[in-house]
């Protein structure tokens, strides 16, 4: 009898603290539509929220609310960008979540296992030694940056398949091959003329200002494909956490997930930073505060996440844009100035252990 | 042979030897140098110089520099080494700087070593170099002189006065400063008769990189403003900071002119192809939202190349975007003619031989290359 009441107690509990999670989820949607509307009515040229709504509506229901103007600012120009602000963000959140989950390790994030300094090195290749094609240029870029990145993915995929996926030769395995892409960088900015090195050094600083649908098209549909698999292993990152031997014991398939959820998350993150440029820190801070705020259980955390990663970059992004208006400052550069410090409060207040 | 009667800090030994090494190398016609005549300057950075006048080794550390020289008519011979920037800049005008010691990357990035080791009286450079750098400081104790000129317009004539007073030049140099300064003169004064109804808003870019444009402070800015037009971008914090998209197509710009820092194909002496200038063009014409520019939809999207921004070219950057802002005003005016005059009597090379792509598109000109010009 009094055993039940406990296994009830605890129950209500557990489904207390569930719908506080849910909550949770849903503020941090409400905060990020709200953002939006902010985001979008922001801006160095003088177009409202009226005037956005109306733009809206003529694009959609083909009416005739306001100036062509005022049109392309809304639809070409600031929509755009703020929707490949926010899935930058998600995206990037979500592979720095799970990538910390099957590392068991709060310092990854998307870029430990060195994926952006192989897309700094194959971007940099581009610029530097490039075939000469300049209108194509923009184009050698992105390509040559996603494909050193996923090459980076595979060398670490296959160098830590050979020691059956444990999560510490994943991190070093990629950490090793960060440094040896940003030493291939060194090189080409010693030998690029003052010009490249120019380049090198914007591409470098993370920016949405090229936003275009096209991009945001292609970094939604590699999100859309990557998220269930995330998802579906959610309860697998979970068991895992108490480590590899004990999931094994739970009948999680440790290397199978690893290897699963290292392919998910590289690609989305790759995608990403081959439109944007080099975001940083995003990836490492969106799970720790989403971790802080509504504990490990990646069910719920790997949801959280993108809407966190989304806000924190819109935000930033908008912040970068409006600031100093007309100029912009690269976002990549924001998140950091921002981020920082708020997560260095956040790290000070928070008494937790992580992964707890 | 000493200079201590003088009061100056010793080198004399350097002096002697580089005299004797190279009094054959310079067969000109200019009167034979004068080895012993001291002379103090004040250099483009402020700092007095005590030098022997002509001197017949120099180190040349700043790509406009030989150029300048070249123009008054100085020998490239004296120079005995430079920076790999400098030999490739204007390697079409200047092939023959392939054959000095390379003596570092850039101003900024330099071999010290090598340069006492080759044992040169002057070295010339510009005031970034030692304002950054600490040039003097490590040269002079080798009794080696650095003396700094500098490009900017305000400058130029004072820079190119001290060069003609080191090699004993004084006249070339007056005469290749009016020559200069006079077509400038000539098109600034037109401009200033715009009202500023007429004066067209101009929106640039400076790099190759979308967005990042130029203000105040920026060659651009200045070609740009002594052509007559408005910079839309002249109040902008920073040289090149990078703009809102949106801010652009609001301010709804007349003109857009691009130097695209940082791309491969730069145009300019001897490269005739325009396939890649079109292509930023176009870049430019299919941004989101700029098809409601007015620049855009009449087509006055302009890529310039780096050999006619900045330094000895300026000028005839400052006529080239005059004739792109005003074709009408200037009609009379031929940029191509006047640097073609430039290049065949100042520097004294055929033009047919380094004619290039200075802008694109050049819609007085029907196309480029081997067309046939009066003139």
């Amino acid at each position: 009898m009094e055993e039940r009441l406990e296994t009830a107690e605890a129950e209500e509990i557990y489904s207390r603290l569930t719908a506080r999670k849910a909550l949770f989820i849903l503020a941090a949607l409400g905060g990020l539509v709200a953002l939006i509307l902010a985001a979008a009515s922001l801006g160095s040229a003088k177009v409202g929220m009226g005037e956005v709504a109306g733009a809206i509506g003529e694009r959609l229901f083909h009416l005739d609310l306001v100036s062509d103007k005022v049109e392309t600012i809304v639809w070409d120009i600031r929509l755009p960008r703020i929707v490949l602000g926010m899935l930058a963000g998600a995206g990037l959140a979500i592979s720095g979540t799970a990538m910390q989950g099957i590392m068991r390790n709060p310092l990854v994030s998307p870029y430990t296992i060195g994926i952006a300094s192989a897309a700094a090195f194959g971007a940099s290749v581009a610029i530097v030694l490039g075939a000469g094609l300049i209108g194509g240029e923009k184009y050698i870029v992105i390509i040559n940056a996603f494909i050193f990145a996923l090459l980076d993915a595979a060398l670490v995929y296959g160098l830590a398949r050979i020691r059956g996926m444990g999560s510490e030769t994943l991190i070093l395995a990629g950490i090793a091959l960060m440094y040896l892409f940003s030493a291939g960088t060194s090189v080409l900015q010693y030998i690029a003329t003052e010009e490249e090195l120019h380049a090198v050094v914007h591409w470098l600083f993370g920016s949405l200002t090229g936003a275009r649908w096209e991009n945001v098209l292609v970094v939604l549909i590699v999100l859309a494909a990557c998220l269930p698999p995330l998802m579906r292993h959610s309860w697998d990152l979970n068991a895992m956490l108490a480590g590899d031997e004990t999931a094994a014991a739970l009948g999680v398939n440790v290397e199978r997930v690893r290897t699963l959820i290292l392919i998910f998350s590289t690609l989305p993150v790759a995608t990403i930073i081959c439109f944007t440029g080099i975001i940083g820190f995003v990836g490492l801070v969106a799970p720790h505060i989403t971790r802080m705020l509504i504990g490990a259980d990646h069910r719920f955390l790997l949801p959280s996440s993108p809407i966190l990663g989304a806000l924190f970059l819109l935000g930033a992004d908008t912040l970068g844009r409006t600031a100093f208006q007309p100029a912009v400052i690269p976002v990549g550069v924001v998140v950091s100035f921002i981020g920082v410090p708020f997560f260095l409060y956040l790290i000070l207040r928070e008494r937790r252990e992580y992964f707890r | 042979m000493r200079y201590k009667g003088l009061g100056v800090i010793l080198l004399s030994a350097f002096v002697i030897l580089d005299a004797l090494l190279l009094e054959p190398g310079c067969a000109r016609k200019a009167s034979s140098p004068a080895p012993e005549e001291l002379i103090t300057i004040t250099d483009l950075a402020g700092r007095r110089v005590e030098l022997r006048q002509n001197p017949q080794r120099v180190v040349v550390l700043y790509s406009q520099i030989p150029i300048a020289m070249r123009c008054l008519n100085i020998s490239l011979d004296r120079i005995i080494g430079t920076d790999a920037f400098t030999i490739r800049q204007y390697s079409r005008l200047l092939p023959e700087l392939e054959e000095k010691e390379i003596v570092g990357r850039h101003f900024l990035d330099l071999d010290y070593e090598k340069i006492i080791d080759l044992e040169p009286e002057l070295v010339l450079t510009v005031p970034g170099a030692l304002k950054r750098t600490g040039i003097a400081e490590k040269l002079e104790p080798a009794g080696i002189k650095v003396v700094a000129l500098d490009f900017k317009i305000k400058s130029f004539r004072k820079s190119l006065e001290l060069l003609g007073k080191v090699f004993e030049r004084e006249e070339e140099a007056k005469e290749f400063a009016d020559f200069w300064f006079g077509k400038l003169e000539e098109v600034k004064r037109r401009a200033e008769e715009l009202s500023e109804e007429q004066k067209v808003r101009v929106y640039p870019e400076g790099t190759q990189r979308p967005y990042v444009t130029a203000s105040k402070g920026h060659t651009l800015d200045e070609i740009i403003t002594l052509a007559g037009g408005v910079n839309i971008s002249a109040g902008l914090k920073g040289r090149s900071p990078e703009v809102d998209p949106e801010w652009v197509v609001e301010r709804d710009p007349d003109v857009i002119l691009k130097y695209p820092m940082g791309a491969k194909y730069q145009g300019g002496f001897g490269k005739a192809d325009v396939g890649p200038f079109e292509e930023m063009r176009k870049e430019i014409m299919e941004r989101p939202g700029f098809d409601r520019i007015k620049a855009v939809r009449e087509g006055r999207v302009y890529i310039l190349s780096r050999d006619i921004l900045g330094g000895v070219f300026e000028n005839v950057g400052v006529c080239y975007v005059a004739k792109i802002l005003y074709p009408d005003l200037f009609k009379d005016l031929d940029p191509e003619a006047y640097l073609e005059e430039m290049v065949e009597s100042h520097l004294g090379l055929d033009f047919e031989e380094v004619r290039g792509v200075f802008v694109h598109p050049c819609p007085w000109i029907g196309h480029y290359g081997g067309k046939a010009r009066n003139g």
